[in-house]
């Protein structure tokens, strides 16, 4: 090599060291930028899209519920969790997809979310019940944080989850089709180029093929409702598919191959505080991507984790801001997806899926109890945990792989060190999936 | 110019090894090939089938206990002990009512009964204040409190165990972790066995055998040992591997006891078992769920293959391992077994419903 190639190298590193600060990963307080390239069409191994534009109705319906919250200026912490939920706890409607704020993408109406909510919060209040928090953040603490809020920085937060959840649209649209079989709205792809590389022309086709009533169909499954004119009702259902799920678009569980794992088994670390499970599950999640540990109070501050714990939408978020696994050659942006509906078929397919084909972890939101983790030596809060592998064994029970950074030896003489790599039934794990209140994970 | 050109190319080059999904190309992420098994994955080598060291089910008349499932219930000798709400609330059901909990930052950690006790743990939500334990004499409905102010102390959390009318709990005595025995009848506490510096215990075990309890170390991972506890000496099982047992009591021949073959599947546990005739293997198990009740071992058996239920085993010297009680069908899992004194009770999580039954066993 040339003095001259070496001097264009060296020189070709600086620029690309002194660009990096500007690559556009989103800060950690200001709005989300997009990681992708942008170049739809680009060849994509993964079937997940990119992030989304936010369209006038989006903006629109973005408005709506920040002005709602703006609305309800300064809030009591004394009201009861019915009343926080009742406030805090609003929807939006982008392109037929229903977010909560801090409950994700749902199919609930956002009267059941509230329920839900409010029945949990609740129960966490009579702080009887209250379990060893490993560092979920609680329901009775999170409507608390955002009652506490000035309605201006409130709005900024509603605004920044929004803003988040409307540009991750076609994902969600995306999984509903994969995962769930939901038929993808007319005009899809002309409104979303950037999922143009994830849908396949047989599944195109096969949106307008006669309806497969083999599959079950989703609960509540939502269509495409007008983008230019969201409904203000905060109530609304979406309204049934203009078509039941397709068997084409959902990739079955015996297209997978028997195991698949990412993630390097030495890239992991044990909760440092009781409720750094969020931290924790962030390090070794960035970890994976970046191959350079961090360390957990760095996280926290981004995760804004207090004592009461860490948000699923946070988790979503860092991921998002943080790492490349939000590249559509990865897992597209990551989104809060309630999988309360899912069988656990369903919920073992969104494993695979992310796993082999996205090559992406998933942010696991299970409660932690002992009927559910019968090693633990007492029951726990929500959790958060690395979701990076699976296995079909043949006759056996599927298995899935996980990084478990709760390390109960560390703050409790009774109980044994466990490792940090587990694997374990997966029917158990969706059920503890499930039995979390808000039965949501970050994917 | 040139160089402008040949440090854009030399830029683009390492910005494509930025989103290279080429594991060795920059800092992508480094997945595991799908069809080679990491270094932690499941194999998918089959192993003897569980089921053939077990005898066909022991006929027993499960019903199902009334409440939700979720309810944690233990119950026998006509008393039902009910934590519900989470462990937020405990009612005690049978020829008299009692009910507690309800304390603002405590909550039910165990929940134990015998012919003649029941005890109900409070455990502090943060692990700071000791653990309260009400008391209460089945015969007469007299109620007394164990707690940090004992004469031997209770410390938070820890493990707890009843039988043979005493009590065992953990508590600290001089810097040291240390497994304390009431007498409940007297209400006196004596301080047994003391782990050594860096060392913890959990697991206790009375049997008619005598207690036992499961001891580690702060290694990483930790070195765990079942001990046989009499008085403050402990004596370490016979026949258990080292550092890798889980589970264990003691039994008139020697013991039950599982290990943990693969410690990346915590949960995966093999069970043994010594009889006059030497060791017995007693087949795959769950771990953390051995249980004595009514002169029995059992413990939980997850599905072994797929479509085949969750089970729980019964094990005595004479009879053998046999399947007691199968779950509904589908995907499913037995919460740890909870014994009454001479009843047995269990929580399946099924596929096919959920369901919560207890059996008489006398």
């Amino acid at each position: 090599m040339s003095r001259r190639t070496i001097v264009l190298v060296v020189g070709a590193l600086v620029l690309l060291l002194a660009l990096t600060p500007f690559v556009p990963r989103g800060d950690d307080n200001g709005s989300l930028l997009p990681s992708g390239d942008g170049k739809a069409g680009a060849l994509r191994p993964a079937g997940t899209a990119g992030w989304s534009r936010v369209t006038p109705a989006m903006q629109a319906e973005i408005d709506r519920v920040v002005d709602q919250g703006r609305s309800l200026g300064r809030m009591s912490g004394k009201a009861s969790p019915a009343q926080l939920a009742s406030s805090l706890v609003r929807c939006a409607d982008f392109e037929g997809q229903r977010y909560c704020l801090g409950a994700g993408w749902t199919e609930d109406s956002e009267e059941q979310v509230r329920a839900r909510v409010a029945t949990a919060a609740r129960v966490a209040a009579r702080g009887a019940s209250t379990v060893e928090n490993t560092g979920d953040l609680s329901p009775e603490a999170a409507l608390l944080r955002q009652a506490r809020m000035s309605p201006a920085a409130r709005a900024a937060a509603d605004r920044q989850e929004l803003t988040m959840a409307a540009r991750s649209v076609a994902k969600v649209w995306l999984l509903r089709h994969e995962i769930e079989g939901v038929p993808l709205p007319a005009g899809f792809l002309a409104d979303h180029p950037e999922a143009r590389a994830a849908v396949p022309a047989a599944q195109e086709a096969a949106r307008t093929s006669t309806p497969n009533t083999a599959l079950p169909s989703p609960t509540k499954s939502p269509t495409k409702s007008p983008t230019k004119n969201p409904t203000k009702s905060p109530t609304r259902t979406p309204t049934q598919p203009s078509a039941s799920p397709t068997k084409s678009s959902v990739k079955s569980m015996s297209a997978y191959p028997p195991r698949s794992a990412i993630l390097d088994p030495k890239d992991v670390a044990e909760q440092s505080r009781t409720y750094y499970c969020g931290p924790t599950t962030m390090q070794m999640i960035v970890w994976g991507w970046r191959h350079r540990r961090q360390t957990q109070d760095w996280w926290a501050k981004r995760l804004h984790t207090t004592s009461s714990g860490t948000s699923v939408y946070d988790m979503a978020r860092v991921v998002n801001q943080s790492t490349g696994w939000d590249k559509p050659s990865h897992a597209g942006p990551y989104v809060v997806l309630d999988i309360g509906h899912y069988s656990f078929t369903r919920w073992m397919l969104l494993m695979m899926r992310h796993i082999h084909d996205y090559k992406a972890p998933v942010v696991l939101h299970p409660i932690l109890l002992k009927r559910f983790y019968p090693y633990l030596d007492d029951d726990a809060s929500g959790h958060f945990q690395v979701g990076r592998g699976y296995a079909k064994r043949g006759t056996k029970p599927d298995q899935l792989g996980y990084f478990e950074p709760w390390n109960q030896q560390r703050f409790d003489p009774s109980e044994p060190f466990i490792a940090r790599v587990q694997w374990r039934d997966a029917y158990k794990s969706y059920r503890a999936n499930q039995a979390h209140y808000a039965h949501n994970v970050a994917v | 110019m040139r160089v402008a050109r040949y440090a854009a190319a030399a830029l683009v080059l390492a910005l494509a090894g930025c989103s290279s999904d080429d594991p060795g190309a920059g800092p992508g992420p480094t997945p595991s090939p799908s069809d080679t098994p990491s270094s932690s994955a499941p194999t998918t080598s089959d192993s003897p089938s569980p089921s053939s060291s077990s005898a066909p089910g022991t006929e027993l008349d499960w019903r199902p206990v009334p409440g939700p499932v979720r309810d944690s219930v233990t119950a026998g000798g006509g008393w039902t002990v009910i934590v519900k709400n989470d462990g937020a609330s405990w009612d005690l059901d049978g020829p008299q009512k009692s009910t507690g909990g309800r304390e603002p930052g405590f909550r039910v950690s165990d929940a134990l009964l015998d012919a003649d006790w029941a005890v109900v743990v409070l455990q502090d939500k943060t692990e700071q204040q000791p653990s309260r334990a009400q008391v209460t004499e089945l015969s007469t409905g007299r109620t007394f409190t164990i707690d940090g102010r004992s004469d031997v102390p209770t410390t938070n959390g820890g493990t707890w165990a009843l039988g043979d009318g005493r009590l065992l709990h953990a508590t600290v005595s001089k810097g040291a972790y240390c497994l304390a025995s009431v007498d409940l009848a007297s209400q006196t506490s004596t301080l047994g066995w003391c782990a050594p510096k860096r060392h913890g215990f959990n697991g206790a075990h009375v049997t008619p055998a005598g207690d036992s309890v499961l001891s580690f170390d702060s290694g990483r991972p930790s070195c765990r040992t079942l001990m046989a506890l009499d008085g403050a000496d402990a004596t370490p099982f016979d026949g258990v591997p080292d550092c890798r047992a889980w589970d264990g009591l003691r039994t008139a021949d020697g013991a039950v006891w599982s290990v943990i073959p693969d410690e990346h599947r915590i949960e995966e546990a093999h069970f043994y078992a010594t009889t006059p005739d030497g060791q017995q293997d007693l087949g795959p198990g769950t771990a953390g769920t051995l249980v004595w009740c009514a002169g029995a071992a059992w413990f939980v058996r997850d599905p072994q293959q797929e479509g085949d239920p969750a089970a729980l085993v019964r094990w005595t010297a004479a009879d053998g391992p046999s399947v007691a009680y199968e779950s509904p069908g589908g995907r499913a899992f037995l919460s740890a077994p909870r014994c009454g004194g001479d009843a047995i009770t269990v929580t399946a999580m099924a596929g096919q419903g959920d369901e919560q039954v207890t059996a008489a066993l006398s």
